[in-house]
């Protein structure tokens, strides 16, 4: 006998079959998915393979050795080649007499150009040996180098000094006795001490040399600001020397004609320059648009693509029978083979199809079958169906009705039903009592006692009552 | 440069009412001297500035020298020598410790000095009449 958590168990454990089906029927689905892929994928190399055949360029020619119902939007193409080309060509032309144009203007340009960097050269040359042999030049000249060089030696000393006084300097400052007799002013006009003072500052000045340290201190201290300063109006006197230098050439240059030579030569650099910018700008352009008309001109270009995209599409849509007729009809073997592979390969891909289909339906059954079992195990959990006191007869045919289950003769609510027509649930344990007190009343004698015991019970009661109300009044 | 105070500022005013036909003798001669100053500051400056020329011209000598004191001295040390010279020229050399320095110490702290030792001797006083 089936009791109805093992119904539960064996329905949980159907239901973990279907899942696995529904999963299985996924897997192959995906699978015959991958296969039509791949060759709907082939069947179109074939097809451009073949389009390429039949049209290996866009030319009138090959346009005439394609289908008939192709051949208007084909030539139709060809004459937008066409009149592209004829566009893009013309603009050619334009622009080429324009380069020619600007090439010309930057020639003539770079002749000018030329011959003032000649002259300008020339004249430069004129310029120095009128320098060299101007004696007040010369002279000037000389005093400048000269000046710069002890400029230089000077600023070095004057580093050095520098650095010798800061190394040295404090030394001076932290020797009291020093600096005691320098505030002091001694051997100055302003020291003022007389009698034991000066007499005992005289022992320390001899004591300490003061002398010696005074005149160091006082040349560390001072001659760097000296130097400086003389440093400083030698570079004043230097600046001067050189724009001496410089006014000299600027004049012997304004004299000789350089300066406005030198003005017309930068005038002419920049024109050309510009002319060269323009010329390279337009040459820019036109590389782009002859590489633009190269690939409208090539049989292979943007048309020819567009071209056979279309033919390819038009052969796909075309039937099988149409095109292995037309290839019967060539020489080449080329298209009757590919032809025939376009052939083979729809077969596969029809086939396919149709068990990607049959796959399909069973798993859409699997489904609904899974929603079904999972709606028939609720409600069994939901029932007394879970509890051990659901049983199933042994004339219950489960396997049978799981059978119908299966083969969709029946559905979720009708496997439902068919349980719980089987289903024989056994009464509570208080329902037990109720029913044996009930059957017991049902028999004569069991009346006839019960109204005794009842009889008894009321008496008792009521002397209970007497007993108490007499208590009572006693009291009182 | 022994004294660092520029005399310029003793000059009588260029505004002033003297003139040149007017000026005394030791005007002059005070005009010579701030002259001769700024001159004398000039030359030090020069001299400074061309110290390699003076290095080379003491390095003639020295060598002058010690060919006729017949010392072998090679070239090398005598340009370590001047290198030694100028590196200490103007540095500060302290006194030798004696006890004439402490003196001089306790001299120019003098005021310190006296004012410690007066403190200690008023405490002294003060002890002193308590303890009477």
């Amino acid at each position: 006998m089936l009791s109805g958590p093992e119904l539960i168990k064996r329905l949980q454990d159907e239901l973990q079959a279907i899942r696995h089906a529904a999963s299985n029927a996924e897997a192959k689905r995906t699978e015959y998915d991958a296969n039509i892929y791949d060759l709907v994928k082939k069947r179109g190399v074939a097809l451009l393979a073949l389009a390429k055949h039949y049209l290996p360029e866009l030319s009138q020619e090959s346009i005439r050795d394609t289908f008939a119902n192709i051949q208007t939007e084909l030539t139709a193409l060809l004459e937008r080649q066409q009149r592209a080309i004829d566009t893009i060509g013309e603009r050619e032309e334009r622009l080429n007499r324009q380069y020619q144009e600007a090439l010309d203007k930057q020639k003539s340009a770079q002749t000018v150009f030329d011959k003032i960097t000649a002259d300008l050269a020339e004249l430069e040359q004129k310029v120095a040996d009128f320098l060299k042999h101007d004696f007040d030049f010369q002279t000037i000249t000389n005093t400048t180098l000269q000046a710069e060089q002890r400029l230089t030696q000077n600023e070095l000393r004057l580093k050095e000094i520098k650095e010798d006084a800061t190394s040295k300097l404090p030394a001076y400052q932290q020797s009291s006795l020093f600096q005691y007799l320098l505030k002091q002013k001694f051997g100055t006009p302003d020291y003022d001490h007389r009698g034991l003072i000066r007499t005992l500052d005289r022992w320390l000045a001899r004591k300490i040399n003061f002398a010696t340290l005074e005149q160091s201190y006082n040349f560390l201290t001072h001659t760097p600001k000296l130097m400086q300063t003389e440093f400083e109006s030698r570079q004043k006197e230097f600046t001067h020397l050189m724009q001496q230098v410089e006014e000299a050439e600027q004049q012997a240059e304004k004299t000789l004609g350089l300066t406005e030579l030198q003005a017309h030569h930068e005038t002419e650099a920049a024109k050309l320059t510009q002319l060269s910018s323009a010329t390279e700008a337009v040459y820019k352009i036109l590389s782009e648009v002859q590489i633009e008309l190269e690939e409208l001109k090539s049989s292979q270009g943007d048309f020819y693509q567009s071209a056979l995209d279309r033919f390819r599409t038009f052969l796909e849509q075309t039937e099988t029978s149409v095109l292995t007729e037309r290839a019967e009809k060539t020489i080449e073997k080329v298209d009757d083979d590919l032809v025939s592979e376009i052939d083979w390969i729809n077969g596969e891909i029809d086939s396919l199809e149709r068990d990607h289909t049959k796959v399909n339906e069973s798993k859409t059954v699997l489904q609904s079958q899974i929603k079904d079992m999972e709606f028939v195990i609720r409600r069994c959990e939901q029932t007394e169906v879970s509890t051990e006191r659901c049983t199933f007869s042994q004339a219950f045919n489960w396997d049978r009705s799981l059978e119908q289950f299966k083969k969709n003769a029946i559905n979720g609510q009708g496997l439902w039903d068919l349980i719980k027509k089987e289903q024989i649930v056994a009464p509570r344990w208080s329902e037990q009592t109720q029913e044996m007190v009930t059957a017991a009343m049902k028999s004569p004698q069991s009346r006839i006692l019960f109204q005794a015991m009842t009889h008894v019970a009321v008496i008792a009661l009521r002397s209970a009552v007497e007993r108490g109300l007499s208590r009572r009044d006693a009291k009182k | 440069m022994q004294n660092s105070t520029s005399p310029i500022h003793d000059l009588p005013s260029s505004s002033g009412s003297l003139k040149s036909e007017s000026m005394s003798i030791e005007e002059m001669l005070r005009i010579m001297d701030v002259a001769s100053q700024f001159r004398q500051r000039k030359d030090m400056v020069e001299r400074e500035f061309r110290n390699d020329e003076s290095q080379a011209a003491l390095r003639q000598k020295l060598i002058e020298a010690s060919k006729v004191t017949g010392e072998e001295i090679s070239e090398t040390e005598i340009n370590a020598a001047i290198d030694w010279y100028y590196d200490h020229l103007h540095t500060f050399k302290p006194p030798r410790f004696a006890m004439g320095l402490i003196f001089a110490h306790l001299y120019i702290r003098r005021g310190l000095v006296l004012g410690i030792l007066l403190v200690l001797a008023v405490v002294y006083g003060a002890y002193w009449m308590w303890s009477r």
